[in-house]
């Protein structure tokens, strides 16, 4: 059988996602909806428009190009709108092309494994050099389990180092055999509290600390456990010292902190949509960071920044 | 402002025992001082020439060198350990009328207002300049030559210089060598005298021939006297010097120069500091003799390393003291210029090439690298100076806290040191014939070129550029901007029925240009230059001159074999081919008419922009993409085999090297379109693996794989620049990573790599003007984009995350 996924990038020489040198495919579709999620290209099952209205110099071919009437302009000498609901519906994507300036591209593609597998062995050499290997990413790859599965087993075949990175919203019975091909796991933890996650990431979390307590009682697979650092949101001290209590008892050894950035704030623009944080929150400070740090080690858990 | 050190490397010495009140002092001082064109050394040759009419040419150049070391003012600047400049301001050059004039007084207002490489005039009296410019008008190298080009071409090599088909570099001597540092600083010039005396002395006086090495021995002698009286000048000057500082610590410091000058270069050094110095002098005249660009240094780390060692074991200075004296010297290459006519200056951009190297290994084959190898990669990244060049060797058994080092040195921006693979010129060197013994001290030279030290005759470089022949293609031999013929005629383009037909007519075209080129470099290279500007002390520094008596111009130097062409334009050359092949021959979207026109229109008007997008929507090099990267890797075999048929001056080959320094500006600015929808008139891609600027999408790994793939060899030099950040190096893992980077490199059988670092700066300034920069991809936090895509409040958030990529 012919399995095809559907992701968004295959980004070469990643050096922060699992050891060595990497390759890592980011998956679209995903269960959570994170206030800050950077890649907003990456939740949504299928493929989608980015508009870069700064390329645009308002030819207006696009309009034309557009048999299904999903591009439109306000008035003459403004940038166009897509309507994303008639958009959806479409496959050949001519406005893309009828672009002189760029200024339309697409997110997702569909790839066969078989494909897949091509692309991320053209780095062979480097991931022997450097102790390196795949990582999947996202978007979430377990919400396209078969490719997902399917792509980690071609890359144990072939001999490759897999890391799945994810925020663990799955049934364990999917992520049990995913992690059968899979060496290394990066694993969100967004907030302790239930209520709390849930309007952060629009879904409670006992179904990702249960997987993650699963993980660490049934398999020996080493896991780092991923925090993003969200100012004001997740980032109290009692959360903190919260989630280092927790990771303790689990057995976690490892964490890394990602602090918040707004590099994938223009993404949501390009995508029609709103940027759910606002942009009054600033990355954290480094004081703060340290203090952090200061509470996971007081633990006994290795703790590093992740940029 | 220095940034902070990585804190998990080992250093020699501390930031600030480098950074010492002097050597800051001096930094400014030299940053402060206006850079001079000073007729002094000039007006001295042109004073002796005027009444030497009778003597033997390698006689009259050494007695004029005499004159010139003998009479030239002299100066020690306030705080100098290392002394001796170009010139009688602390930094400057000569003009050098003995290889061209008209092109002096063409320019002579335009070298102190000109944007690039600007000079300021000092005390030059214009009237005595243009007297003596007027006593070389027809004497000069250039005069001399041009005569002998139009026999041979016509206009023809005027006209291509002036298309910029290829480039009118000053026809001074090609720098590009390594002198035999080793010898002068351990034996000494007095040894090199006493060789030149014994031979003298046995020489034969019965033909021509012989008479002509005697004179040649006693030139060798006069110009290394010159040096060694220059050397006692500055002793006298310094102890004069002495008498008159009030300032104990300065008297004693003058009075240590005065001895060390007493000593070297005549002597053999017997401390780090008289090393030093030695090297200084003689690196000094050997450009006050003969000034180009691309004197190299070598493999300094290994032939200073036993004086540093004894002088530390020994006690007789400290590291401390050892980095400052290195310091002083590493200031005194930023004052030697190289003074040229507004389109070398360009290319060169105020870089004269002085190239030092580190590491490698030695002649048992393991690693090289010592703590003086340590200690130069910190001064440099302390001094952060343009010159002179630094390289490393690399292999394998480098050492990790060295290659640390020079991590650091690269993620300070400036491109130092440029990483050299061993592995490509043990594989390429003796291709040519060299010997293992001498492969295995092989150091770049100028720019990227391989050299042996001490045993190459330093070597012309003729340009060519590819996509400028690529043009001639579609033009029938016709020059679009200049609109006169320069190459053949190829036929009609559009009378090519196949995409070898066309690549026949585009070879054809450049084995046209390059051999008009080679010839007419060959003639000044041998025919004139042996009889016009012989250089004795160049020539008793390089083996085996002396031993065969003869100048490096006549062939007297050991290896001959690295006389360059410099193809140029590869990458733009190749993204172009793959157009053509791709949209008119394989896919048919769009005809060679159409092709042909919208390149004469520059692409512009709606349907010619639309074909545009056509051509640089198609896949480009730089991305690990079979199908292009195999027209670019093709590109080198065919060029390599026509480059090679022809010969050099000395009969050998010529050898193919694909460097580009920053040429692809200029030469970029005379080319019309080109079919990868680069407009014209803008720049090439840079160097000879670079991928044209904002097409290379998929990241480093990418670029190096597409790159590996080139069918290099047997190249002397190919030029990779690769876009970096200097987040990387924020830890121990993600330097560890850099390295993993370099040794697939090397594996792939890369032979230069070196690393732009984008920083703080170049952000910064693409932020406030993003007209300047639409191509910087920039890549954090898991994904690549354009800089000038991103909002300012994100451009800063970039900005910052640079700032703690140290500490």
């Amino acid at each position: 059988m012919r399995i095809t996924g559907l992701i968004f990038n295959v980004q070469r020489y990643c050096i922060h996602d699992g050891p060595g040198i990497r390759t890592t495919v980011f998956m679209k579709k995903c269960p959570l909806r994170c206030l800050w999620c950077a890649n907003p290209e990456a939740i949504k099952g299928i493929p989608e428009i980015l508009y870069y209205q700064n390329r645009c110099n308002k030819c207006y071919r696009c309009l034309d190009a557009c048999i299904h009437g999903a591009i439109s302009v306000p008035s003459y000498g403004e940038f166009v709108t897509i309507d994303r609901n008639i958009c959806e519906r479409c496959e050949d994507h001519m406005c893309i092309t009828s672009c002189d300036q760029d200024a339309l591209k697409l997110a997702g593609r569909l790839i066969s494994v078989q494909e897949l597998m091509e692309e991320v062995k053209k780095d062979n050499i480097f991931y022997r050099n450097s102790d390196g290997g795949i990582t999947v990413s996202g978007g979430e790859p377990t919400s396209q389990p078969q490719f997902t599965l399917e792509f980690l087993k071609r890359c144990k075949e072939e001999g490759l180092h897999t890391t799945l990175d994810t925020c663990g919203y799955t049934s364990w019975n999917l992520m049990k055999e995913i992690l059968k091909y899979t060496d290394l796991i990066l694993y969100d933890i967004k907030h302790m509290d239930s209520t709390r996650h849930k309007e952060l990431t629009g879904v409670p979390n006992h179904l990702i600390l249960r997987n993650l307590e699963t993980i660490f009682t049934k398999t020996k697979i080493p896991t780092i456990i991923r925090i993003p650092i969200i100012s004001e949101h997740n980032d109290s001290r009692d959360n903190m010292e919260a989630t280092a209590r927790y990771l303790k008892k689990i057995g976690a050894t490892e964490v890394n902190l990602l602090p918040y950035h707004r590099l994938g704030i223009e993404k949501y623009q390009r995508l029609g949509m709103d940027y759910p944080l606002g942009t009054d929150i600033q990355p954290p400070n480094e004081t703060y960071l340290e203090e952090i740090e200061t509470i996971f080690t007081s633990y006994g858990l290795n703790c590093l920044r992740v940029y | 402002m220095a940034q902070e050190r990585f804190s998990y490397i080992n250093h020699v010495v501390s930031r600030e025992s480098i950074l010492t009140e002097r050597v800051r002092r001096l930094k400014e001082e030299i940053r402060r001082q206006p850079v001079y064109g000073d007729w002094e050394r000039d007006h001295l040759l042109t004073e002796y020439w005027r009444h030497s009419d009778n003597e033997q040419i390698y006689i009259r150049r050494a007695r004029a060198f005499y004159k010139i070391l003998t009479e030239k003012a002299i100066s020690i600047f306030d705080g100098e350990l290392i002394v001796g400049a170009p010139t009688r301001y602390l930094s400057g050059s000569a003009f050098y009328p003995e290889y061209g004039c008209d092109w002096i007084e063409e320019e002579w207002e335009r070298f102190f207002s000109r944007e690039a490489d600007r000079f300021c005039p000092g005390e030059n009296n214009r009237e005595a300049v243009l007297k003596d410019i007027q006593f070389w008008k027809g004497k000069s190298l250039l005069d001399v030559v041009l005569p002998l080009w139009r026999r041979e071409f016509g206009n023809l090599m005027e006209d291509m210089i002036e298309a910029r088909v290829t480039i009118d570099i000053k026809p001074a001597t090609q720098g590009r060598q390594i002198v035999n540092f080793i010898k002068v600083l351990n034996k000494g010039l007095k040894e090199i005298i006493k060789e030149a005396n014994e031979m003298k002395d046995g020489a034969a006086l019965d033909t021509a021939h012989n008479l002509r090495k005697y004179y040649f021995w006693d030139s060798c002698i006069i110009a290394c006297e010159a040096v060694i009286e220059f050397a006692k000048r500055y002793a006298n000057l310094a102890r004069e010097m002495a008498k008159r500082e009030a300032n104990e610590l300065r008297r004693r410091e003058l009075e240590k120069i005065a001895q060390v000058c007493e000593k070297v270069p005549e002597n053999p050094a017997s401390s780090f500091h008289e090393a030093l110095q030695s090297l200084w002098f003689t690196h000094l005249c050997i450009q006050i003799e003969n000034n180009s660009y691309g004197y190299s240094l070598g493999r300094m780390d290994q032939y200073l390393y036993s004086f540093y060692k004894r002088d530390i074991e020994q006690g007789v200075i400290t590291k401390e003291e050892a980095a400052e004296l290195l310091a002083c010297l590493w200031l005194k290459f930023s004052t030697i210029y190289w003074l040229t006519k507004g389109a070398s200056a360009v290319i060169c951009q105020t870089s004269n090439f002085q190239n030092v190297t580190i590491g490698g290994r030695d002649r048992d084959g393991n690693d090289a690298s010592n703590e003086l190898s340590r200690l130069i990669v910190e001064v440099d990244t302390a001094l952060k100076l343009r010159q002179p060049t630094l390289s490393l060797r690399y292999h394998e058994c480098s050492d990790s806290n060295f290659l640390f080092e020079c991590a650091e040195d690269i993620a300070t921006g400036g491109g130092k040191p440029a990483i050299f693979c061993e592995k490509y010129a043990y594989s390429v060197l003796p291709l040519y014939g060299i010997p293992l013994e001498d492969v295995i001290e092989f150091a770049p030279i100028g720019c990227v070129e391989m050299g042996i030290p001490g045993k190459t005759t330093p070597f012309g470089g003729c340009f060519v550029s590819l996509p400028h022949c690529l043009e001639l293609t579609f033009t029938n031999g016709i020059h679009r901007k200049t609109g006169k013929k320069v190459g053949l005629e190829t036929g009609d383009v559009e009378s090519f029925s196949s995409f070898d037909e066309f690549m026949n007519a585009f070879f054809k075209q450049f084995e046209f240009v390059h051999h008009v080129i080679v010839t007419c470099n060959n003639t000044s290279e041998v025919a004139i230059r042996p009889d016009l500007t012989p250089c004795p002390f160049n020539s008793a520094l390089i083996a085996d001159c002396i031993a065969k008596g003869q100048d490096i111009h006549s062939g007297g130097g050991r290896y001959k074999q690295f006389y360059s062409s410099y193809p140029f334009g590869m990458v733009t050359t190749a993204n172009s081919l793959y157009v053509i092949k791709k949209l008119v021959y394989e896919d048919g979207r769009v005809t060679m008419s159409e092709l042909k026109d919208a390149l004469s229109a520059n692409f512009e008007g709606d349907k010619y922009g639309r074909l545009r997008k056509l051509c640089m929507d198609l896949p480009k090099y730089g991305n690990d993409i079979d199908e292009v990267d195999g027209i670019h890797r093709d590109l080198f075999r065919r060029i390599n085999n026509i480059v090679t048929r022809e010969k050099n001056a000395f009969g050998y080959p010529m050898a193919p090297a694909y460097l580009g320094i920053t040429v692809h500006y200029w030469f970029g600015a005379s080319c019309g379109a080109t079919p990868d929808g680069r407009l014209a008139y803008t720049p090439f891609a840079d160097g000879s693996l670079s991928p044209y600027p904002g097409t290379d999408t998929c990241g480093p790994t990418a670029v190096i794989k597409s790159a590996t793939k080139a069918n290099t060899s047997p190249a002397l030099a190919t030029l990779f620049n690769l876009k970096f950040y200097p987040s990387v190096f924020t830890n121990r893992e993600g330097m560890k990573k850099f390295w993993y980077l370099i040794k697939t490199y090397s594996d792939l059988g890369g032979y230069h790599i070196q690393f732009n670092v984008v920083d703080r700066d170049t952000l910064l300034r693409a932020k406030e003007h993003p007209e300047d920069y639409p191509d910087l991809l920039i890549r954090v936090a898991g994904f690549s984009a354009y800089f000038v895509d991103l909002a300012p409040m994100v451009q800063d958030e970039i900005i910052a995350r640079t700032e703690h990529s140290f500490g």
